[in-house]
């Protein structure tokens, strides 16, 4: 404990203070621009730590990663294209609040949210490393197929609209990942045409399904708007926000618990930890019939379960080197090029250069909360450019974004594909949420079952390695709990439907 | 509506001449441009992290004078990468290509695609990792033996783990398996590090994971052997090859080499031009110093070397992989 | 109610494509988790058609899109404009085809007519606009985008 404390002033001195405000700066306009997700923003900065000393170079590593998942929010309120994976559930709530003049205050909570939901992750972090450690290790197979299950039980929730068009749209997700290599049996699947050879990825798939259907979205209602609104930046929003705390603290905290929880399980559970956290709240919150209009409540739960999942992703990377997200993979390439590999040396042997990261990264939290309100304030910039210029520019921002992921132009015309699919399918009532949701799902409840049937074939046969163990059995209590609550709300809302005598289901255009 | 449409015609002809007056070409000494690298793999990976680090001094006046950009083509293990290169790759010298020994040639054995083992133009060969037999810390295997033991006993019970199909540590196990006429499982994992992971947590009885992954973690696992002609001298003297326990049929094959490669169809004197500065500058102090920091072990290689390998590993790896009846 | 049976034979279809691929995969084995979702997916048709019926039989609308009117017929040009720019990006560059694709939608979209200051300030927009793509991707991500024939 006190050697945490002694590497304190390590963070001031040098060039750290200028690489830390950099990175965090840089961080979130690089998030914000769908496409370049915190994995990419951090691998492309690896190679520039190569000439830094070890703390430096990753507290550089460390302010982009904390900044790039909050900078994410910034696309999502404004245009309603997620910047990355982690901020789809930000668009359910915040890009209504942006409609309706409100982007300013949705983008405050959003960067307050994150704040809160970043330094207490990183607390955990400070803290808990140890113990939590062991944790990850709980985590086969068996257990990481449970966890996607949970994912998958969340899909409909996120259904606006007909449900079981929401689960079909899930269906088509989980199938399409499908296509490709089989990983773990060396086929190849439902490779209609040579340019799906390498698979429908997460990323060009959010793009595409989010962004066009929302240019399209934008030429159609071009000579609706008569009267042109014109935000102009006000004054006391941030005093309202700060008033308005109290009342979401219960949203941030159960943000915050998920989004760390989320962080600690192996593999890509960070990118569903938003989705998961409102979906929660959804369940948990009184009146939820507001969330996906235009609710803070919902900007809260989701901003701060993402970045709260930054910090608990690190745990079981610097202990077992086993990352707890794609982003700490990437971040780990940046410890070992300077010959420091995890386990317990990295406290010991290196404690200056761990001590320092934790303490930037704590810093980098508050940098990109106070950088996140400066830019927020100039957030009606954005609100005011007319949607006749926003089209072409979002086209061109998501041919770009979608590119640079593998330099692939097969995936360039794969966005453009599902994302014209998309905006057909919404047409008719089809949703665009569970869709992602079971794109990014797919690969992981798919391998983990191939993989778990392979080990329990070779011993102790499926229903003893799926259905036993504790932490197996933890996990399939969640997901019952979760589908049993579902449906239980919805046939609440059913009677409350009928009550009212409301003869349609809400068509709904947030999904 | 038709009077817009017009407009804008005429503005897109005008732009474009305007741009195409700007745009000149430029002859000079080879390079005058940065050199693009393509990376089949994700950023992060092994390949790509050591691509960067093996080609970070090529602006050194000494080597090329110019940067090297490294593009990122991953997908289907490599395939899509490749494929890409082989079809469309500019032939002028300012793309090159990473391979990957044995996973490419083994690839093109079980899969369609547009590469076989002489598709490329090999330079040079920067690093090899061998692969090593690994078992969880608290194992009841202390050694080679113990395990085939085991498994003899025990036929498909042992679940081995590796970092996905027709990789080196998949064909080190095929090999073992063949040798000492034993069946275990082979779980493929997404990489390297998810599949050591699943043996340090203890889900997965043995794995085959790179020598430098294995040596990072060496006090949460138990490292067997390795798979290779000789011991490593560097990283892990103390663990017995293959051949020492009584496999020689285990041989080099599933060593991991990686280097770089131009297309089919670059000016032959460029080739031999870049193949030697390459082989130079893997040779330099900063470069082994880094790797050898990373846990990286070094093998560089010259292009007489690497097509001479290319060709006894398609031998080698075509009896292991048949060819499938078309 | 007849469209959504429709939309139903659609969904159907859709399962029975991917139904009639995964035939052809080698391997029976990779076909479980596929073969899993789409018998799923056949459940969720199941269900929505009869969700459909009954909805029909009680006589219930089900909610109009909210934008009135869309224009539809932009929609189509504009598709039509990126169909062109994916097939020619390639070949003219990335950044000079983002450039001339910025300016077409924007020519094509607006109510003005197109006099040469207009033009002059669209272009110069685009032109902003295509440097700050180019500072972004080529300056700070040193990322390689084709450039074509043109810039």
């Amino acid at each position: 404990m006190n050697d945490l404390f002694q590497y304190l002033p390590e963070i001031f001195t040098g060039s750290r203070v200028l690489v830390l405000l950099l990175g965090t700066v840089g961080g979130l306009i690089l998030g914000a621009t769908p496409g370049l997700s915190p994995t990419m923003a951090v691998a492309l900065l690896v190679p520039f730590t190569f000439h830094m000393d070890p703390a430096t170079g990753l507290v550089l590593l460390g302010s982009v990663f904390t900044s790039t998942v909050a900078g994410g929010s910034l696309a999502a309120i404004l245009i309603n294209i997620p910047g990355a994976p982690a901020n789809i559930a930000t668009t359910f709530d915040g890009y209504p609040m942006a409609k309706k003049g409100r982007a300013q205050e949705a983008l405050y909570i959003s960067y307050l949210s994150s704040l809160v939901g970043g330094v207490f992750g990183i607390i955990i972090l400070m803290f808990f490393t140890p113990p939590l450690a062991k944790l990850a290790m709980e985590f086969g197979p068996s257990e990481m197929f449970w966890c996607a299950m949970f994912g998958v039980s969340v899909m409909a929730g996120l259904a606006s609209g007909s449900m079981f068009k929401g689960l079909f749209m899930g269906g088509v997700g989980l199938l399409i990942s499908c296509i490709g290599d089989d990983p773990v049996y060396g086929v190849t699947r439902f490779v209609f045409n040579d340019s799906l050879a390498g698979g429908i990825t997460e990323i060009p798939a959010l793009i595409g399904i989010f962004a066009i259907p929302q240019i399209l979205g934008m030429v159609e209602s071009l000579d609706v708007v008569l009267t042109k609104t014109h935000f102009r930046p006000e004054k006391g929003i941030l005093r309202k926000v700060l008033g308005m705390l109290p009342g979401l603290s219960p949203q941030m905290g159960l943000g915050s618990f998920i989004g760390a929880l989320v962080g600690i399980v192996p593999g890509a559970g960070g990118q569903i930890a938003g989705i998961i956290a409102y979906d929660q709240n959804k369940k948990f919150c009184k009146h939820p019939e507001t969330l996906g209009t235009g609710d803070p409540r919902g900007v809260a739960a989701v901003e701060s379960a993402n970045n709260a999942m930054v910090g608990p992703s690190l745990i079981p990377m610097l202990i077992m080197g086993i990352p707890g997200c794609p982003t700490a993979a990437v971040l780990m390439g940046g410890l070992l090029i300077h010959g420091m590999f995890p386990g317990p040396d990295l406290f010991l042997k290196h404690a200056d250069v761990t001590y320092t990261f934790f303490w930037a990264m704590l810093f980098a939290q508050i940098t990109m909360g106070v950088f996140g309100l400066v830019m927020s304030r100039y957030s009606y910039l954005v609100t005011n450019i007319s949607n006749l210029m926003m089209i072409g520019a979002v086209m061109v921002l998501a041919v770009f974004g979608t590119y640079t992921v593998s330099n692939n132009f097969d995936d360039v015309v794969l966005m453009f594909t599902l994302g014209f699919a998309t905006y057909i399918a919404r047409k008719y009532g089809f949703s665009a949420a569970p869709l992602v949701l079971g794109i990014i799902l797919g690969p992981i409840v798919e391998n983990n079952f191939s993989k778990g049937r392979m080990i329990a074939e070779s011993d102790l046969g499926m229903f003893s390695y799926f259905f036993t163990g504790t932490t197996n059995l933890i996990i399939i209590g969640l997901c019952l709990l979760s589908l049993g609550w579902s449906l239980y709300s919805e046939v609440k809302f059913a009677r409350s439907q009928k009550k009212n005598n409301v003869a349609a289901a809400p068509a709904g255009c947030a999904g | 509506m038709r009077k817009a449409a017009l407009n804008a015609v005429i503005t897109v002809l005008a732009t474009m001449m305007l741009l195409g007056a700007a745009a000149v070409g430029s002859a000079g000494n080879y390079p005058d441009k940065p050199i693009s690298i393509v990376v089949t793999y994700s950023p992060g990976g092994a390949t790509d992290y050591q691509a960067r680090v093996a080609t970070m001094e090529a602006s050194d006046e000494k080597y090329f004078g110019q940067p090297c950009v490294i593009i990122n083509k991953p997908g289907a293990g490599g395939k899509v990468g490749w494929n890409w290169f082989v079809d469309s790759a500019p032939k002028d010298g300012y793309t090159m290509v990473t391979y990957n020994i044995p996973h490419f040639i083994a690839q093109s054995l079980v899969f369609e695609t547009h590469y076989g083992y002489d598709a490329f133009e090999p330079l040079a060969n920067w690093g090899a990792d061998p692969a090593v037999l690994i078992v969880p810390q608290d194992s009841p295997f202390n050694s080679i033996k113990d395990l085939v033991d085991y498994a003899k006993q025990n036929p498909g019970k042992v679940t081995v783990s590796g970092a996905g199909l027709y990789v080196g540590h998949h064909i080190a196990l095929l090999q073992f398996m063949k040798a000492a006429g034993i069946q275990m499982t082979y779980i493929p994992e997404q990489g390297g590090t998810d599949a050591i992971t699943s043996v340090i947590s203890g889900k997965i009885q043995a794995g085959f994971n790179n020598l430098s992954d294995a040596y990072r973690n060496k006090q949460r696992i138990k490292i067997l052997g390795i798979c290779d002609v000789q011991r490593d001298k560097d990283f892990l003297p103390e663990v017995p090859t293959f051949k020492e326990a009584g496999y020689p049929e285990v041989d080099d094959t599933s060593v991991n080499l990686r280097g770089l490669a131009f297309p089919k169809g670059v000016d032959p004197a460029l080739i031999d031009k870049v193949a030697a500065t390459l082989a130079k500058m893997f040779e330099s102090k900063i470069i082994k110093d880094a790797m050898f920091m990373g846990g990286c072990p070094l093998k560089i290689m010259t292009r007489e070397q690497v097509i001479q390998m290319f060709n006894e590993r398609q031998k080698t790896l075509s009896v292991l992989f048949p060819k499938k009846v078309q | 109610m007849r469209k959504e049976i429709l939309v139903t034979v659609a969904m159907v279809a859709f399962v029975g494509w991917f139904w009639w691929m995964a035939r052809s995969v080698e391997i029976s084995d990779s076909t479980i988790f596929p073969r899993a979702v789409m018998g799923a997916m056949l459940v969720m048709c199941g269900l929505q058609l009869i969700q459909a019926i009954l909805m029909g039989r009680l006589g219930m609308k089900h909610l109009k899109s909210v934008a009135e009117r869309p224009a539809y017929r932009k929609v189509a040009i504009i598709l039509a404009c990126m169909v062109v720019y994916l097939a020619v990006m390639e070949y003219i560059g990335f950044y000079t085809s983002a450039f001339l694709f910025y300016i077409l939608t924007v020519l094509i979209l607006q109510k003005r007519a197109i006099t040469p200051k207009v033009l002059l300030v669209r272009g110069g927009m685009a032109a902003g606009f295509t440097a700050s793509l180019y500072l972004l991707f080529n300056v700070i991500l040193s990322s390689q985008v084709p450039s074509g024939i043109l810039f």
